[in-house]
């Protein structure tokens, strides 16, 4: 009996190895470790009405060809939202030296529609960067842009005065050539640090496909 | 007795002399004690109505506080932080700030900074903003911080320059 027992578990032990040798199969690359996340599986935004910095529609289909980089900010804001601009500006210089075959879009989304016009979002971003792009919409675009990247931004009601505060995510977005949400880029932000993520995230992402 | 009235109002004289001493000499002390250095503010881009003023409060002296800040550049200044709560930055108005005693308070960006509102107009580099700061004890400490251009010059200290 006890020999049996012995047999039986052994065979088992070979019938598990054999189960486990056949189901295996090469895991897919992890997703690289980064100042933020990388989603496990790029994720289809909504198709939200947004109007750009020239105040023409701009659809989620806008956003498809290249590599967007995407800031919650409004220019009333005069620390944390020049700073996280400037810093894009450097990571859009340090990309465009080092991509020939990538292609990149910078966006400043305005969750203050109220102050920040299309006109208003042209010549603040224009400041930063001539090519940058300024994007603003309804609220309930913008809650749904922002929901879906995780985004949370909170406007006062009810001011009075011109003169009041936004809270915003900190986080830099980025959409893949399909427009997707790809990664999420937690603060703090150096450009150094985007540009070394953005080459992992790159790297993962042509071993993908 | 018009010799003795005459020593009695010098003796009055010397005490109020010695009494204003008292009182203007730890002013004196405490305003050395404490200095405002590297202010900047940071340029503006056009159309803006609101700028952001950074320095360094080196306090030699005794605990104090930053009640309030004014510019003849803008209409109002506040005193602001950033707070990051659950991944969202949250710019808070602060109703002072303490200045340690033998401390160095940084106003830097992405953190404490003062809000200029209403501007006056652009603020460009080469152009210097007047400054005073009010604090509970060393009392106003007015300064010239000049404009940058943080995209092309980097702030006198502490701040995000071109990288």
């Amino acid at each position: 009996m006890r020999a049996l027992g012995f047999v039986t578990a052994a065979l088992t032990a070979a019938a598990l190895g054999a189960a486990t040798w056949l189901a295996w199969r090469p895991p897919a690359a992890p997703v690289p470790e980064i100042g933020g996340y990388v989603l496990p599986e790029p994720r289809t935004l909504p198709d939200v009405e947004l109007v750009d910095e020239r105040a023409a529609p701009f659809r989620r289909a806008d956003f498809a060809g290249s590599w967007s980089f995407i800031y919650f900010g409004y220019t009333f804001c005069p620390d944390v939202c020049p700073l996280a601009l400037l810093e894009l500006a450097s990571l859009k210089r340090a990309l465009a030296a080092k991509f020939t075959d990538a292609t990149f879009e910078f966006y400043l989304v305005s969750v203050d529609p109220r102050r920040d016009t299309p006109e208003r979002l042209r010549e603040y971003v224009g400041y930063f960067d001539p090519a940058f792009h300024g994007l603003t919409g309804s609220p309930a675009d913008l809650e749904a842009l922002a929901e879906a990247t995780s985004s949370v931004f909170f406007v006062p009601q009810g001011q009075g005065s011109d003169n009041y505060l936004v809270d915003h995510s900190s986080n830099i977005i980025l959409l893949n050539p399909a427009g997707q949400l790809h990664a999420i880029l937690t603060p703090p932000h150096t450009p150094e640090q985007l540009a070394a993520d953005f080459d992992r995230i790159y790297a993962h992402a042509a071993q993908r496909h | 007795m018009e010799t003795r009235r005459f020593v009695a109002t010098r003796f009055l004289e010397s005490l109020v002399a010695v009494w204003l001493g008292a009182l203007s000499a730890p002013v004196a002390a405490q305003a050395e004690a404490l200095a405002v250095t590297d202010a900047w503010v940071r340029a503006t881009p056009p159309g803006a109505r609101t700028a952001a003023a950074y320095l360094t409060v080196v306090n030699g002296g005794p605990a104090d506080r930053l009640l309030a800040a004014r510019s003849p550049a803008a209409g109002t200044l506040e005193l602001h932080t950033h707070r990051l709560e659950g991944g969202v930055q949250r710019m808070v108005r602060l109703p002072e700030v303490p200045v340690p005693a033998a401390a160095t308070v940084r106003f830097e960006p992405g953190g404490l900074h003062l809000m200029l509102l209403d501007i006056v107009g652009p603020l460009t580099p080469g152009m210097e903003v007047e400054l005073t700061l009010r604090f509970a004890t060393a009392g106003p400490v007015t300064f010239k911080a000049p404009v940058v251009d943080a995209r092309t010059t980097a702030p006198p200290a502490g701040g995000s320059g071109p990288h």
